[in-house]
């Protein structure tokens, strides 16, 4: 069962918590697993048309996979908020 | 009785609250970090909140004591699939039971449910000149939304860099209402004015003032038609234009041209009229000199008690108040980021 870790920032729509244990095998799965317990945070990582935010990654224990969806989730998936100019 | 000033920033919401709208006490800042773009409260009392982030998005929150918030989880804006992004709530507004929100990229949402569920106002979102809509340095924004307190069927929208819209039918049609307004080069379009200021005389509400890009200016016949009324200002170009019911005054923040959006000479002033617009004069004591920051449009606000309070932010995070209807100011405690929504709540 993976654990999805998101910025401290996002923690003001979760009551506090940045760390949950979802289900699903994939990072699709766990994604989706943690907008159903928290369906305020779909509108923080993706855009009107699904897509990730441009300024949001997602990475696992081999590197970033906010663009592969279907890859293994492992152990801990971390949502990040990018370093995006200075 | 106690007032509340919300003060919504680039970096969070600030709450300062006084019994006497002389002495103010700074609560705990919520949303640190988020950019605070609006205010409201409810027909039944509940407070909403809009975020925006660079990283996250835009949402709207709600609370009942302005200190535990819930984000709404269907907020106005676009749906799913839509290829026009959400980037920021620039204002909300309670007209009789309903709860309106004007967005970028723009578009006017409303709630029949305290700001629970929201759907879209098709006839302006949709408008037969929508292709022409054209952002402006602020973005293509839905920032003001005023109504006639006496037919609510009646109500005005600006839009940047559109111009101000009227329905007369509860909003099932929409004209644009920018006549004698220095605006577009080629008014064929319909659109392309630059409002950036609105209000209305909620007595007599075919009176309405803006302030606009190209200057200032009022109407006497609900929009049909605007006239410039700038004697006594030093400049004409700004951003808020906010209104005392109780005594009629407005109330405006001159910067020196849309080319240089500074306070003329350094000195931070407001202008005010007591003639409905037909001349200004600078607006008491206590504004300091050498100060470079401005008032954004949403950053200025009257709390209609008696008499009037007046009260802006500035883009430097300074607040300023008076508690005479701007004969005196007082900078108010506290240093904030960019400032760049204020409201204020009476109970």
């Amino acid at each position: 069962m993976p654990q999805v870790v998101i910025p401290r920032v996002l923690s003001a729509v979760t009551s506090g918590r940045r760390v949950f244990d979802v289900g699903g095998e994939t990072v699709g799965d766990a994604v989706d697993t943690l907008i159903g317990q928290y369906p305020q945070l779909r509108v923080h990582l993706f855009d009107e048309q699904g897509r990730w935010r441009p300024h949001v990654r997602c990475f696992n224990a081999t590197g970033r996979v906010d663009t592969r969806m279907a890859d293994p989730a492992g152990d801990r998936l971390t949502i990040l908020q990018a370093v995006s100019g200075g | 009785m106690t007032v509340t000033l919300a003060i919504g920033t680039s970096k969070g919401a600030f709450f300062l609250r006084s019994d006497d709208r002389h002495n103010w006490t700074l609560a705990e800042p919520a949303f640190p970090g988020w950019k605070v773009t609006a205010f409201n409260r409810t027909p039944s009392g509940e407070y909403l909140l809009a975020t925006a982030s660079n990283w996250f998005g835009a949402a709207l929150h709600r609370s009942t004591d302005l200190n535990e918030w819930e984000q709404v989880v269907t907020g106005p804006g676009w749906p799913e699939g839509s290829v026009r992004p959400l980037t920021q709530i620039w204002t909300l507004a309670s007209i009789g039971q309903r709860t309106y929100a004007g967005v970028d990229e723009a578009g006017l949402f409303v709630s029949d449910d305290d700001g629970e569920t929201w759907h879209s106002v098709e006839a302006l979102n949709e408008h037969a000149t929508r292709s022409s809509w054209e952002p402006g340095l602020g973005g293509l924004c839905a920032h003001h939304v005023v109504a006639d307190p006496g037919n609510p069927k009646r109500m005005w929208v600006g839009i940047s860099a559109v111009g101000v819209f009227r329905t007369d039918d509860g909003g099932r049609s929409w004209q644009p209402r920018n006549s004698g307004v220095t605006g577009p080069i080629d008014e064929s379009a319909g659109t392309g004015w630059c409002v950036h200021g609105l209000t209305l005389d909620p007595e007599h509400p075919e009176r309405l003032w803006r302030q606009e890009h190209t200057g200032v200016y009022r109407s006497a016949d609900a929009g049909d038609s605007w006239e410039r009324i700038e004697t006594g200002l030093p400049a004409s170009f700004g951003f808020p234009m906010v209104r005392d019911h109780r005594s009629g005054r407005l109330f405006i923040a001159p910067l020196r041209s849309d080319e240089f959006r500074l306070p003329v000479g350094g000195r931070l002033r407001i202008f005010r009229s007591d003639n409905q617009g037909d001349t200004w004069m600078e607006s008491g004591a206590g504004l300091p000199d050498q100060t470079y920051t401005t008032v954004l449009r949403g950053a200025m606000v009257a709390d209609q008690l008696n008499p009037g309070g007046v009260y802006f932010g500035t883009t430097g995070g300074a607040v300023y108040g008076s508690a005479d209807n701007g004969h005196a100011w007082d900078r108010l405690p506290g240093t904030f980021p960019r400032i760049m929504s204020l409201q204020v709540f009476a109970d």
